[in-house]
């Protein structure tokens, strides 16, 4: 029988690794990660804050900011909700969450609801200025902010991470599973100007 | 347009969708003319020229439901609150 | 090398020579050319022939402004009708051809149609062929399009890429001439982020193509100096080649920059055209003013041309519009035309100035280079063939003269170039100071500065650019100190000159629609006394130009014929775009197969590898059905897929429903006011169908609703509302009842879920599933759902049934829906498991009649549906109030029937009207329609589902199902829709 969790599970498979010439746009897949979209029962935000604080060391942002602690991070996405996602832990993460937080909080998995690709390289702003509505400028967008919009019809959630070293701007873009493909394009083709380099997981 | 969601900042009017007039309240289903009261909050729909407060429903971000503020003879928008607290008890 | 290129320095590369051709004639020119400056430069002079009248034209101006030399571009599939040859940026190869003539640009058979040119005036299409009507399609309208028009678009398709971008800025500068500049320059110096942008590819306006000092140096140069500072600038982009075509609201502009209209072919991953969405706390109006010529007999023969465009053409292109060129000019401006051809030793015969009065320096400059100057003088015509070679000209005195020459400088005055000030409905306002409109009231943050503020002079332009400039730094919280640059006085006295009366020939006031001085006549005659009417009853200002050069002589002449003053007349408001957009760039990567994201479903690839044929269903693309080798058709295939599962089992990926996770204390109250039937009574563990309605009482959404846990419930919607649902319940839960405690998350993309469906699922599902869940007849029965770990995964299985067969979805984290089919299938391998795909998903819901998209079609009642049982009468829910209004109760509505057809072998066709037999086909006898059929293999003949008035009470009734399109009259039998096991036992084993 065939063990239905083996099997190429890879969202961008099968996808050209290159376009264009150059590595303007590097983007590299963010696999396996654990991905929880957890938010506030009625009247129970300061319970959640507190537990929060407790367990994770992290005090929940406000607004579309993101803030992050060794493994785990957190994104403010709506009034009171959150994404929550946690390096390597898959599935596993929201199911302990749920026993974590699960009083004050509803925890829902989306480990599999989303692919992510973090973006780096010297015309990344560029690159992206052609997908997303959203003022990019490192004044407007800082470290650390968020911002769900749509790319070519696709809802898509953005942040922006530390700038590397050298100063280079880095940022991570996720989007719906089904639309793996569909993204993967739009920023291949977008980029491919600049030269894009595609690292899978 | 632009209009400024409470929580994402302003964005383009591309990422939400319109949903009309937003002074129509769901009317008390049990009350003796309600059949009259749902006729005029469904259909209805005052269209002013000027100050008109509507509903929109950011799709594209947060997918909160705001109330607009917005000058129909301008297009400016004037307010943005969260609905939900712009009907809260 | 050409005979009218003229020596010294321009703004061209005399060491590089490009190749080119024009009505595949081969010529040269320079890097810096435009098409129509290496054309004069060669001594081509006739570049078109008119819309109308197919008179020969030639260039009016050096701009964006040009109305009639318009031509082809390039071949083939890039082949580009009415492109300016003034906006043409000269490249190696180009191929450009004149349009609107036949058989050659020289020899035109219509012109024709200038000997019946009375044919062809104001209101003649609205006043001549009305009559009859059938005429106008067969007769008049393609010989009116065979006779007048433009140019050709290429058939093929766009070979070439376009694509969009979005920008912010604290200020764009709209317009690169000296206002342009030092609007960016001041503003980008105080580090503000500023956008500028300019259509030519060379900054610097009226720089380039007038002799300017500022701070000591030519203005050219200094429009250099300051595009290189720009460019070092970090928070300032320079978008030459960019033209800003729309304002909208909310300080958004719509520009095109042509990326690679300059070169042959763009190069790799270059596109053709980028349309940018700019988005900008403040927009500075720097779009400069044009020259208006003034309206004379023969005033369209080639060689007659703007005064301003002919020392462009001496100044920037270096190239001699002509070798004996007049002036006929009403304002000081124009006598720096016969100054700059003085200079660069090209004859002038005649300086013609309309005023009486002119200023002693202009006439005392004039005689010192010895040409005749006549004031208060009119030219009234031109003549020659297809060039000017002489013009007539009356004296102060009332007497005409000839006078020789080949070409005729016009100066008729400048008007701002309000256009992109109205957009947002903003009003020109008239201003004695200049003779013409300035801006109105701007949109919200905009400044017009310079020419298009009416400050014509040059120190006036760098003013005004710089101020706004420091304002708008000030507006981003910087700090700008202004630069005074130093510039010369300019004498900059007019007199407004429209047009002359007396004047010999046609008379042209719009050049590219042939709008004749005739014609505005005619329409001040027959009561045509506003501006905008004016535009449609004569066609002025409608074309490629928007009347750039025709607009304000226009209204002028319709003012004077009306005795009003022009401040009285108004002038009409502009709308985007500003200059024609491609189609292609608004599309921008939206093509062909990127015409919208598609999603694909956890088993894609699956299924591809297996060779399914695929479908778009809404935004999704899924499996139809998947062929075997030999089968004879798709019908065969889906036959096998549905009596494969009818008899075994089969797997379909049903990932695309959606999905929308409930919870919170209140979630089982919140979804007894979702849905029409009760939710909160459902035990844990228990799935319930549902339907919801929207206020007005129409069937919104059918789904399961899933009850994992005492406030956690799961809910399934079809593939095309899961978005409108999931709309309607945040809806419900932040604007209707903010007070629940109900948290709701969409799921559809986290699950992969299949249904296993068919007598064998069962045995299938412990085959895979082994110890991970029980799911026996009696621990698992008919509509029980459970969460479990599958091999250390959260796995949710639920008996639920769309095909009517004992059936489960089982659902996967999506990253495993793939390997999840792929283990049903070897496990089914023995039990000869068949995957089935939307088609045979399909045909089994007719067979069982469930009604679906067709059915719930935002006109049906729960009700009309056969569902009105559902529908609970203990509380209350979205839609149940109106779904009582008595049209929505009625007992004669349409109802869910079956229906078959009486001839077994017939078809029945989806859209059939239902008529009683024997009564005529006409909409009053219309009692229903056929909403989806099927040929069911099960059943071995055709059965279809429709709405028939009080249709539950005629099964067994016969009528016809009459489809005019399809030119079908079959006879059916009103039947139950459930054609298939009716009384559930199959699900239920």
């Amino acid at each position: 029988m065939v063990d239905p969790t083996c099997g190429p599970l890879c969202a961008f498979a099968g996808l050209p690794a290159i376009a264009g010439s150059g590595d303007g746009v590097v983007a590299k897949e963010r696999d396996g990660l654990g991905i929880a979209r957890i938010t506030a029962r009625d009247r129970q935000l300061a319970a959640l804050e507190r537990l929060v604080q407790r367990r994770f060391h992290l005090l929940l942002p406000k607004g579309a900011r993101r803030t992050g602690c060794g493994e785990v991070s957190l994104a403010g996405v709506g009034p009171e909700s959150w994404l929550m996602t946690c390096e390597n832990a898959g599935n596993a993460f929201a199911i302990g969450l749920r026993d974590s937080l699960g009083g004050p909080a509803t925890v829902v998995d989306l480990s599999d609801a989303y692919v992510m690709l973090r973006l780096a390289g010297a015309k990344v702003r560029e690159t992206l200025a052609k997908l997303v509505p959203v003022d990019l400028h490192e004044r407007s967008f800082q470290v650390d902010d968020v911002a769900q919009t749509v790319a070519e019809h696709m809802a898509v959630t953005l942040w922006r991470l530390g700038d590397l070293a050298g100063g280079e701007a880095v940022f991570e873009i996720s989007v719906g599973r089904s639309l793996a493909r569909s993204l993967h394009g739009a920023i291949r083709e977008s980029a491919a100007e600049f030269g894009f380099v595609f690292e899978p997981a | 347009m632009r209009i400024e969601c409470p929580f994402c900042g302003e964005r383009d009017h591309s990422e939400f969708a319109y949903f009309g007039d937003a002074a129509c309240a769901r009317p008390a289903p049990g009350a003796a003319d309600a059949q009259a009261r749902f006729v005029e909050a469904v259909y209805l729909r005052e269209n002013p020229a000027g100050a008109h407060r509507e509903l929109w429903y950011h799709e594209f971000g947060c997918r909160s439901w705001l109330q607009v503020t917005r000058d129909t003879r301008t297009h400016e928008i004037l307010e943005v609150r969260l609905a939900r607290e712009s009907t809260a008890p | 090398m050409s005979s009218h290129r003229l020596s010294g320095e321009g703004a061209i590369q005399r060491d590089r020579t490009l190749s080119f051709t024009f009505d595949r004639r081969g010529y040269t020119g320079h890097p810096g050319d435009t098409l129509a400056s290496a054309l004069l430069a060669s001594g081509v002079r006739l570049l078109g022939r008119s819309f109308k009248y197919h008179r020969p034209r030639g260039l009016l101006s050096a701009g964006s402004e040009e109305p009639n030399a318009l031509v082809e571009l390039r071949a083939g599939a890039r082949r580009e009708p009415n492109t300016r040859a003034t906006m043409i940026e000269l490249f190696d190869g180009l191929t450009a051809r004149s349009q609107n003539r036949w058989p050659s640009l020289a020899f035109d058979a219509g012109a024709v149609n200038s000997l019946l040119s009375r044919l062809f005036v104001a209101g003649f299409y609205y006043k001549t062929f009305m009559w009859p009507a059938a005429w106008w399609e067969r007769l008049y309208e393609p010989a009116i399009r065979r006779a007048a028009g433009l140019g050709r678009a290429s058939r093929e398709a766009d070979p070439d890429t376009y694509e969009k971008a979005h920008a912010f800025c604290d200020l764009l500068v709209i317009g690169g001439g000296p206002a342009g500049l030092a609007a960016a320059l001041t503003a980008g110096r105080a580090g503000a982020r500023v956008i500028l942008c300019d259509e030519d590819f060379l900054l610097g306006g009226r720089l380039n193509g007038d002799r300017h000092q500022i701070g000591g140096e030519s203005g050219a140069l200094w429009a250099r100096r300051s595009e290189a500072e720009l460019r070092s600038l970090p928070e300032v982009r320079l978008l030459t080649r960019t033209t800003v075509f729309g304002v909208y609201d909310g300080s958004t502009f719509a520009a095109l920059e042509r990326v690679s209209d300059h070169v042959s072919v763009p190069r790799p991953h270059q596109p053709r055209q980028r349309l940018w969405k700019i988005v900008a706390r403040r927009a500075v109006l720097a779009a400069g003013a044009l020259e208006h010529p003034i309206v004379f007999g023969g005033n369209d023969r080639p060689g007659v041309m703007l005064a301003s465009a002919v020392r462009t053409y001496v100044n920037r292109f270096r190239v001699a519009p002509g070798r004996r060129i007049a002036l006929f000019t009403a304002c000081d401006d124009g006598w720096k035309t016969a100054f700059d051809l003085l200079e660069a030793r090209i004859d002038v015969p005649v300086i013609i100035d309309a005023r009486r009065e002119i200023p002693p320096a202009l006439r005392a400059q004039g005689s010192r280079h010895g040409v005749r100057i006549m004031t208060g003088a009119h030219v009234l015509g031109t003549r020659g063939g297809k060039g000017v070679e002489a013009i007539e000209v009356r004296g102060e005195d009332g007497r005409v003269s000839r006078v020789r020459a080949d070409s005729l400088a016009v100066a008729g005055g400048w008007s701002p170039n309000t256009a992109l000030s109205t957009h947002l409905g903003g009003r020109p306002r008239w201003s004695e100071a200049i003779g013409a409109h300035v801006p109105g009231d701007l949109p919200r943050g905009m400044t017009a500065v310079g020419a298009a503020c009416g400050e014509l002079a040059l120190a006036g332009a760098l003013r005004t650019g710089a101020a706004a400039g420091r304002e708008a730094a000030g507006s981003a919280g910087l700090e700008a100190p202004l630069e005074q640059w130093r510039t010369e006085e300019e004498p900059v006295g007019f007199a407004r000159r429209w047009s002359v009366s007396g004047h010999r020939g046609k008379a042209f006031v719009d050049y590219q629609h042939d709008v004749t001085v005739e014609d505005i006549e005619i329409a001040a005659r027959e009561g045509f006394r506003c501006a905008e009417h004016l535009k449609r009853y004569t066609t002025l200002g409608m074309g490629t130009d928007q009347g750039r050069t025709s607009q304000l002589n226009g209204h002028a002449l319709l003012a004077t014929l009306t005795q009003r003053e022009p401040a009285d007349m108004g002038t009409i408001c502009a709308r985007p775009p500003y200059t024609p957009v491609a189609i292609a760039a608004l599309a921008a990567r939206a093509r062909g197969p990127q015409f919208k994201p598609c999603r694909l479903t956890p088993s894609h690839r699956w299924a591809e590898e297996r060779g399914a044929v695929l479908v778009d269903a809404g935004e999704w693309r899924r499996a139809r059905w998947f062929p075997l080798t030999g089968e004879a058709d798709w019908r065969s295939t889906v036959a096998r897929e549905v009596a494969g599962v009818r008899a075994g089992v089969g797997i379909c990926d049903v990932s695309t429903l959606g999905k929308i996770d409930v919870q919170g204390a209140d979630a089982g109250a919140f979804l007894d006011r979702i849905y029409a039937n009760m939710i909160a009574t459902l035990p844990v563990g228990r799935t319930r169908y549902g339907i919801m309605l929207r206020e007005d009482g129409i069937v919104l959404d059918d789904g399961t609703v899933a009850r994992l846990g005492e406030c956690h419930f799961l809910l399934s919607t079809s593939t095309i509302h899961a978005g409108r649902v999931m709309r309607h319940l945040t809806h419900a839960r932040q604007v209707l009842w903010p007070q629940l405690d109900v948290q709701l998350v969409s799921v559809t993309e986290q699950w992969a879920q299949m249904a296993i469906a068919g007598p064998h699922s069962r045995e299938l599902l412990m085959r895979v599933l082994g110890d991970a869940v029980d799911v026996s007849g009696p621990r698992f029965p008919y509509l029980a759902c459970q969460e479990f770990l599958w091999l250390g995964r959260p796995a949710r299985l639920f008996r639920i049934s769309f095909s009517g067969e004992l059936g489960y979805e089982l659902a996967v984290p999506a990253r495993y829906g793939e390997s999840a089919v792929r283990a049903l299938m070897a496990a089914g391998g023995t039990l000869g498991v068949v995957p089935y795909g939307t088609e045979a998903l399909g045909v089994m819901r007719i067979e069982k009649g469930h009604a679906a998209g067709a059915e719930i079609n935002g006109t049906t009642t729960a009700a009309d549906l056969g569902l009105g049982r559902l529908v609970s009468a203990r509380k209350d829910f979205i839609g149940r109030v109106l779904a009582a209004r008595p049209g929505l109760a009625a007992a004669d509505r349409p109802a869910l029937i079956g229906l078959t057809p009486v001839e077994r072998s017939a078809r029945l066709s989806t859209g059939a009207h239902l008529l009683r037999p024997g009564a005529p086909a006409t909409l009053s006898h219309d009692e229903g329609f056929i909403s989806s059929t099927a040929f069911s293999p099960t059943l071995r003949h055709w059965v279809g589902l429709g709405f028939l008035s009080r249709g539950r009470e005629r099964i067994g009734e016969r009528m016809r199902a009459y489809d005019p399109l399809r030119g079908e009259d079959v006879q059916v039998e009103i039947a139950h829709p459930v054609f298939y096991d009716p009384a559930g036992e199959r699900v239920r084993s």
